[in-house]
């Protein structure tokens, strides 16, 4: 149990790591070949894995046919959501920037589920209103923007 | 305008997270992972053949942005893992947790080349409310 808590937390701290590696790719090869590394890295890695795993439905056509192509999707949002990350996390302050990418999937996530259920839970409704004044309230608390912050240290 | 662009990248960051779930219902956690990147990848090749006429250029970054791409699956493992064994909703507040320090510890010390911006105490109270915030949403 305790070894699950410490792999979870472990995942947050590489999930930060994961991000400078790819900010600091998009700084030495631009944004296109920086993301690409990683894109190209991780199909060939998922691939062999799938094929060591063996069983795999990929490559069966008629398993495909029930399978709703508009979940590919996700590919195509992923890699929208890597490229402006990219882009924006160079130009702002990390801790920054990890809050409002939180907040914009946790919100999107709140607005999903309450499509899908056809109500707004209230809890999670007010949840989301105390993560927005937290982000406010941190910014009264360093005093200045974010980004006037970076611009005067350049 | 950066704040608009991470609002964007966190939307979409939710669809996909949504869309992913949709898609491992037909397939396992590494096929789902392996189509999503090459879906990824093939859309970047385009952009830089069509759209950039960029050079593709994988060489020259420092050595360390070469392990991109097992962190990227090492994630995925552990995110299931943890999930399997101490639930979703826990994994994901002590995940987001550590990523609010983790960033935190990042801007402190400058790591990556980012400008120091040291952590004020100040800024705990807020970190507290965001916690609180999330906390509700994740648990209710």
């Amino acid at each position: 149990m305790l070894f699950f808590v410490l792999l979870a937390a472990v995942n947050g701290f590489v999930t930060i790591i994961n991000k400078m590696i790819n900010l600091e790719a998009k700084k030495s090869l631009g944004t296109i070949n920086g993301t690409l590394i990683n894109y190209l890295e991780a199909t060939v890695i998922s691939l062999v894995i799938v094929l060591l795993l063996g069983d795999s439905r990929l490559a069966d056509l008629s398993h495909w046919s029930a399978v709703p192509l508009v979940n590919l999707l996700g590919g195509v949002f992923g890699l929208v959501a890597m490229v402006l990350t990219v882009i924006a996390m160079e130009r702002v302050r990390i801790s920054y920037s990890t809050i409002i990418l939180l907040a914009g999937q946790l919100g999107t996530g709140f607005i999903l589920d309450a499509i899908a259920a056809g109500k707004v839970v209230p809890l999670k409704l007010l949840g989301l209103l105390i993560v927005i004044a937290g982000i406010f309230l941190d910014q009264m608390a360093t005093g200045r923007s974010a980004e006037t912050h970076l611009k005067e240290q350049e | 305008m950066n704040f608009f662009l991470l609002l964007v990248s966190g939307i979409c960051l939710g669809l996909m997270v949504s869309l992913n779930g949709r898609l491992a219902v037909d397939f396992n956690l590494f096929e789902v992972s392996f189509l999503v990147h090459l879906i990824g990848a093939v859309m970047l090749l385009a952009a830089a053949k069509l759209i950039q006429k960029e050079k593709i250029q994988l060489l020259g970054a420092p050595r360390y942005v070469y392990f991109v791409g097992f962190m990227g699956v090492a994630i995925i493992v552990m995110t299931s893992l943890s999930t399997t064994y101490i639930g979703a909703a826990l994994t994901m507040v002590l995940s987001i947790t550590a990523q609010l320090v983790g960033s935190a510890v990042v801007d402190h010390f400058g790591w990556f080349r980012v400008p120091v911006n040291k952590f004020s105490w100040r800024r705990v109270p807020a970190f507290a409310v965001i916690l609180t915030g999330l906390l509700l949403m994740i648990f209710s």
